[in-house]
């Protein structure tokens, strides 16, 4: 047996641990896991091999490289961040699906073959679900079966790809496809849901600002981020990635910018981040890619911290919405410098995280000389300060008061959002402890040239500048009550149209067959056997008694006597046999 | 007890504000730009470039608003 201390199994055994610990025990518990699953990535030699390798059966097949470790450090530090934030959270099905959601996000950036990876995939999809239902409400109940169904339709894509790679090629190994086939476009589908690429993003939108405080945070980071890992290990230089990955920029600023709710401007923000991630896996060149997955690793740790200080607020004031938040900065400073240094680094200002991994992909597309899409993420960048950057803390922690009760949160919280802050600000000031790290060695970007810092702060400052002039003249445009039409219209819509159809024919046919089967039929079998033997007696007594010579006989009162004398059981023996007679004598015939 | 008078401070931030603004369109002329496009090369490209990207943005949005937007209850 080999000694592999693979981080997914670490998760998931712990959290299988968790219901047996109670009090600040299990907070200590939850705080080392990660931990020791970091100890786990460090365990692991590069190369593929199996997990589990007991007497010549192995299970497991991992692959671990530079790019997988990338993704494992970040999420260890997004999971001990997210543990420690909810340090003092008593909800066990929380701590419970949030290991084993991270377990699964380990697992799937391990997994050498397609087998494994689907069912850690598989896991993610259903432990990340219960953070969205232990919310407990009505909204988070819908949103969260909404969000189990999309990811089961992209889980079955993947699975359907998967299956017919297999039957294709005989291959079961996570590597490099190209889109020239159905199973790989399959597998594309499948990644792309859970990357909330453009049209198959509104999921995100819709569930993450439903999760509980702290479970959005684990959202956050792991979910989109598996599948652009997955999306830059099976397809990278996919040109459609690169037009996919600018719409993906681009499209959400808009809705960011009219949202009244603070953590779905936030769920937006970060759909327009992953476009640049997707955009320069789609360009496909080391620097592209390294880009890419550089941005992923600061994206996890400043949107973690910006839905941190959002949920402190929600927490502290159980407002959610622009419009109903406000002035909150005196009341909760420290809350507040934290959102600001997410935001700043969000907005790509330098000595901010944002800047130098952002950079890298924008710079990948003008050396590939694409300016329509570089001139699009430039702009994406300039927006993405109005909406996260800007509009987040102005609307929560400044604007007019709202006059609303709150203060600073536990000493846990701020030191979860106090080492995400510090990381976000280290990285932008020593880039190279990242770039050290990224994938395609040697990473030779150099971010700071004062062309650059000076071009980028034009986008960001004069960006700003827009908003300051709407905000000074009372024109931003956000609307209380409102919600904005996405691609989730066609399956909320499509979807109860769906039942209508069903109800209407399905349904109609079940009503028709109960009424003619189950309530018609034997109705009439009742009423013929209720009524049979009278009705035989009458039409063979009528004509006996008129042969008979019997004088005005009434047929009502012969029928009254006959239904009498059956219903009694006082029918005459002979009357009995005659009907006897006569009904042997039918079945004879008839026979 | 005097308050604080914000207005004052504003204006100081706005002055600062628009004095790094200044500062960094000036930049442009005196630093030599390495881009791989014409377009990047010119003189405040980029300071023009964020306002209309910024003024266009809002205009999308204001129009996305007129066409689809919906009470919140819409769904329920």
């Amino acid at each position: 047996m080999n000694s592999i201390y693979h981080p997914a199994f670490i998760l998931i055994i712990g959290a299988f641990i968790v219901p047996l610990i109670r009090g600040r025990g299990r907070s200590l518990f939850l705080t080392a896991l990660p931990l020791l699953a970091f100890a786990g990535i460090l365990s692991l030699p590069p190369g593929n091999f199996h997990a589990i390798d007991i007497a010549g059966h192995r299970y497991f097949y991992m692959h671990v490289d530079k790019l997988s470790l990338l993704f494992g450090y970040a999420f260890s530090i997004a999971l001990f961040i997210g543990m420690l934030f909810a340090f003092k959270v008593e909800d066990t099905l929380q701590h419970v699906s949030a290991l084993i959601y991270a377990g699964g996000a380990f697992g799937v950036i391990f997994s050498g073959g397609y087998f494994g990876l689907y069912i850690f995939w598989e896991l993610m999809a259903v432990s990340s679900t219960f953070l969205i239902l232990a919310r407990r409400t009505q909204r988070a109940y819908g949103a969260a079966f909404r969000y189990i169904l999309v990811h089961i339709f992209g889980g079955l894509c993947l699975l359907a790809g998967i299956l017919i790679q297999f039957n294709n090629t005989g291959l079961m190994i996570v590597g490099f496809l190209e889109l020239n086939s159905l199973a790989p476009v399959l597998i594309f589908i499948g990644i792309a849901v859970n990357a909330a690429i453009y049209p198959l993003h509104a999921w995100l939108k819709d569930a993450y600002p439903e999760a509980t405080i702290t479970g959005t945070v684990f959202l956050s980071a792991f979910t989109t981020k598996t599948a652009i890992y997955l999306m830059a290990r099976v397809f990278p230089g996919a040109d459609i990635l690169i037009w996919l990955g600018a719409m993906m920029a681009v499209v959400p600023v808009i809705y960011a910018l009219l949202e009244d709710d603070v953590r779905r401007i936030i769920a937006y923000s970060l759909i327009n981040q992953g476009g640049f991630m997707i955009c320069g896996i789609g360009i496909g060149t080391p620097l592209a890619l390294n880009g890419a997955v550089s941005h992923a690793f600061c994206c996890i740790i400043y949107t973690a911290l910006l839905f941190m200080a959002i949920g402190v607020v929600i927490e502290k004031t159980g407002k959610t919405k622009c419009s109903e938040l406000g002035g909150l900065f005196r009341k909760m400073p420290l809350t507040g410098i934290f959102c600001i240094i997410g935001a700043m680094s969000i907005s790509a200002l330098p000595l901010f995280s944002g800047f130098v991994s952002k950079s890298m992909v924008i710079s990948a597309s003008s050396h590939g000389h694409l300016t329509i899409i570089r001139l699009l993420l430039q702009a994406a960048s300039a927006c993405a300060c109005f909406h996260a950057g800007m509009k987040v803390p102005y609307y929560t922690f400044f604007n007019k008061d709202s006059g609303l009760d709150a203060g600073e949160p536990s000493f846990n919280m701020q030191l979860a959002m106090g080492i995400a802050a510090v990381l976000s600000v280290f990285i932008g000031i020593f880039p190279n402890t990242l770039y050290q790290l990224l994938p395609f060695q040697p990473a030779e970007y150099i971010p700071y040239t004062a062309a650059h810092i000076v071009g980028q702060l034009q986008v960001v400052l004069y960006g700003a500048a827009v908003f300051i002039l709407l905000i000074a003249y009372n024109k931003y445009p956000v609307s209380a009550g409102k919600i904005y039409l996405d691609t989730d219209w066609f399956y909320i819509k499509g979807g109860r149209l769906f039942y209508l159809i069903m109800d209407k024919t399905l349904n109609s046919i079940n009503r028709w067959c109960d009424k003619l089967l189950a309530c018609g039929l034997s109705e009439m079998a009742g009423r013929v056997a209720r009524n049979a033997p009278t009705r035989l007696s009458l039409y063979i007594m009528i004509p006996l008694k008129s042969v008979s010579g019997a004088k005005r006989f009434s047929v009502a009162k012969l029928d009254r006597n006959i239904r009498t004398a059956f219903e009694t059981g006082s029918v005459p023996v002979g009357v009995s046999a005659a009907a006897a007679v006569c009904f042997i004598t039918l079945f004879f015939l008839l026979s | 007890m005097k308050q604080p008078d914000n207005s004052k401070k504003q204006m100081k931030i706005l002055a600062v504000y628009l004095a790094v603004l200044f500062i960094l369109a000036a930049a442009d002329f005196f630093i030599h730009k390495h881009t791989e496009t014409s377009l990047e090369g010119l003189p405040l490209f980029y300071v023009i470039f964020s306002i209309i990207t910024g003024a266009a943005m809002v205009v999308m949005a204001l129009t996305l608003r007129l066409f689809f937007s919906r009470d919140e209850r819409y769904y329920e």
